[in-house]
């Protein structure tokens, strides 16, 4: 599929037309924005019934939920067990997606067509591969916010407060750079490890080295759908204004019950109609920001995640290869 | 073969390096910008100071107030022109003979800026243009439809500011245009306007590569501030210098940058051969030519 790929537009077109062709790329997104839900769920009821929150006879109110929060002292080291465990296991869970989702958008660059047995087969052979380099990469993250941020204001905060405010600040400009610079030179780790075969520290190294060689196109590429998915965000917002406004239409003709104005009425006292119409517009926004959320969530999973996934997959291969013309004389 | 935004942005940097003159117009503009808005606010002020001794009418010190403020934009937008069309037509220079010079930026400056001036005043009318959609909103809030006008108003605003981003990004090639094309003001806009649409992606493109170039540029800039906060005192006399200083950069490195890119995407997409007037995409037959084979008379032998 992949005849000649020269420059990042190309790359752009082709990976649009190759994700209209293949709408199956979203499934792994989907598969993991639904497993790593319920497994927030589980972990959430496993918590409050470990904190004997679930037992419903005892509690009456949210007074009594916040007095069993404040005495349940011996639960303080089973939290952060119960946390961390969590993570560890919606780390494992998306490394199954993300190496699936590499192997899907690689078997569709390369024949054209892809399919669920695709990201099963994938993600069931590299999902330890990645689970490793992407559990090495987040060790080196936490160990650079502890030096940066954490020793410095331990330190200082204690003896300088003033400084160690402005340390605290400038800890944080310099962590944003670092972790941004972190986040694109290991931009291309689960492609090396999917397409390439590599392990994981070799892949680390691969994508390291990568992502050095082609500083440009890497960074087009990241500036790229950095600035879709904000511009984006824009027209989703345009369609919750829409909704938005047409629920402010049909709200202010039609007779609110008394139980949902008691509630309102019990935030802004209500008299004239603009204060009316104020408080059926704060009502609406409470309903708006859900919505808004919902919508950028799921256009993020159908169309934002496989298209990008596409993309970087096809920036490796179309770079990779243009290597392999150079040393063998044949293209890969 | 046109040219992948890649090269374009590797070829614009190199020329950039060996023109560091393009930033220039941009810094030059800024100070005379400041200058003028200084001077402007000043003279206003003893002006207003006068009237109020001599007429105590509110309606004249509004006036005269909105006339001036008319007028200190309009000279602002002259001088703003004229400097970007030096600049444009500096990296024209530097794309064509690798070399640019202060009189280059003279020269097109001159020659452009009325044309330029022009063509921003319609894309601002144009712009105004686009507030028409608030009006349904307004007639609804004076016929106290007070719920309609809110579901309108919030609808329109976002329409409208649809629509500023949409002519602001086909409107980006305008000094290009008249620069490189020689040609006027409303041709300018034509122009652009057909441009862009022909080459989207890459006008999007390297609009987010600019985009991101600025963007790196202040989280640089935000670290170095927090840096000199960590400086006691010191550091905020420290910061102000440093801010001057970023106003500077900005001017003088980042935007020359971003307009050698667009100058090298412009002639590259519209296919202008740099040295004569003549399009690589129409293939017209010289008028003189044409002439010839139409009036001149078969040629018996």
């Amino acid at each position: 599929m992949v005849e000649s790929i020269e420059g990042i537009e190309d790359i752009l077109g082709n990976g649009f037309q190759l994700w209209r062709r293949n709408p199956n790329l979203a499934l792994p997104f989907f598969l993991n924005f639904v497993v790593s839900s319920i497994l927030c769920c589980i972990f959430l009821f496993i918590a409050l019934g470990l904190s004997g929150l679930l037992d419903t006879t005892t509690i009456a109110n949210i007074r009594m939920i916040v007095d069993t929060l404040f005495k349940m002292q011996g639960n303080f080291i089973l939290i952060p067990i119960l946390v961390s465990s969590l993570i560890l296991i919606l780390m494992i869970t998306e490394s199954f997606f993300i190496a699936g989702a590499v192997g899907m958008s690689k078997e569709a660059i390369e024949t054209g067509r892809t399919s669920f047995g695709d990201m099963m087969k994938y993600g069931g052979e590299k999902i330890f591969h990645v689970f490793i380099a992407r559990f090495i990469l987040s060790l080196l993250t936490f160990v650079l916010v502890l030096l940066i941020c954490g020793c410095p204001v331990l330190i200082t905060f204690p003896i300088f407060p003033i400084v160690g405010e402005s340390i605290i600040r400038f800890g944080f400009s310099i962590l944003g750079i670092l972790l941004l610079i972190i986040t694109i030179l290991f931009m291309v780790m689960p492609f090396a490890i999917v397409i390439d075969d590599l392990s994981p520290l070799n892949a680390l190294r691969a994508s390291y080295k990568f992502s050095i060689k082609n500083k440009l196109p890497v960074a087009i590429l990241f500036v790229f759908i950095k600035y879709l998915g904000e511009f984006s965000s824009y027209f989703v917002m345009f369609i919750v204004a829409m909704v938005l406004s047409i629920g402010i239409f049909v709200l202010s003709h039609i007779k609110i019950p008394l139980g949902v104005w008691g509630i309102v009425s019990g935030i802004i006292p209500t008299s004239s109609i603009v204060e009316r119409l104020f408080a059926i517009f704060i009502v609406i926004f409470m309903v708006a920001i859900p919505i808004f959320l919902i919508i950028s969530e799921f256009l993020n999973i159908f169309v934002f995640k496989p298209l990008s996934t596409l993309w970087w997959a096809m920036l490796y291969i179309s770079k990779k290869s243009n290597e392999g013309f150079e040393k063998n004389g044949e293209i890969y | 073969m046109a040219k992948s935004i890649e090269d374009i942005v590797r070829e614009g940097y190199d020329i950039w390096r060996r023109n560091m003159l393009i930033g220039l117009p941009f810094i030059s503009s800024l100070l005379l910008e400041i200058l003028t808005g200084a001077f402007a606010l000043i003279l206003m002020g003893i002006i207003l100071a006068s009237l109020n001794i001599f007429f105590n009418n509110v309606l004249i010190i509004i006036a005269f107030l909105f006339l001036s403020l008319c007028l200190v934009v309009i000279l602002l937008n002259i001088i703003k022109s004229f400097f970007i069309a030096g600049a444009v037509g500096m990296s024209k220079e530097a794309i064509e003979t690798g070399r640019t010079s202060f009189g280059d930026m003279m020269k097109y400056g001159k020659r452009k800026f009325l044309e330029l001036f022009i063509a921003n005043m319609l894309i601002f009318a144009l712009s105004l243009l686009g507030g028409i959609i608030l009006i349904p909103s307004i007639i609804a809030f004076k016929l106290n439809m007070f719920n309609l006008a809110l579901s309108l108003i919030l609808v329109s605003s976002l329409l409208f500011g649809l629509y500023l981003i949409c002519l602001n990004v086909v409107m980006i090639l305008v000094p290009f245009s008249i620069v490189i094309r020689d040609i006027g003001g409303i041709d300018g806009l034509q122009d652009s306007y057909s441009v862009v649409m022909r080459n989207k992606l890459s006008v999007i493109l390297l609009l987010f590569v600019s985009y991101g170039l600025t963007w790196a540029a202040e989280m640089l800039s935000n670290a170095m501030f927090s840096f000199f906060g960590i400086i006691p005192i010191l550091g905020a006399i420290i910061s102000l210098g440093f801010l001057i200083f970023y106003a500077l950069f900005l001017a003088g490195i980042i935007t020359p940058i971003i307009t050698i890119w667009w100058t090298l995407l412009y002639i590259d997409r519209t296919g202008i051969k740099l040295e004569g007037v003549s399009y690589e995409t129409d293939h017209k037959i010289p008028e003189e030519k044409l002439k010839h084979i139409i009036t001149s008379e078969p040629i018996y032998v």
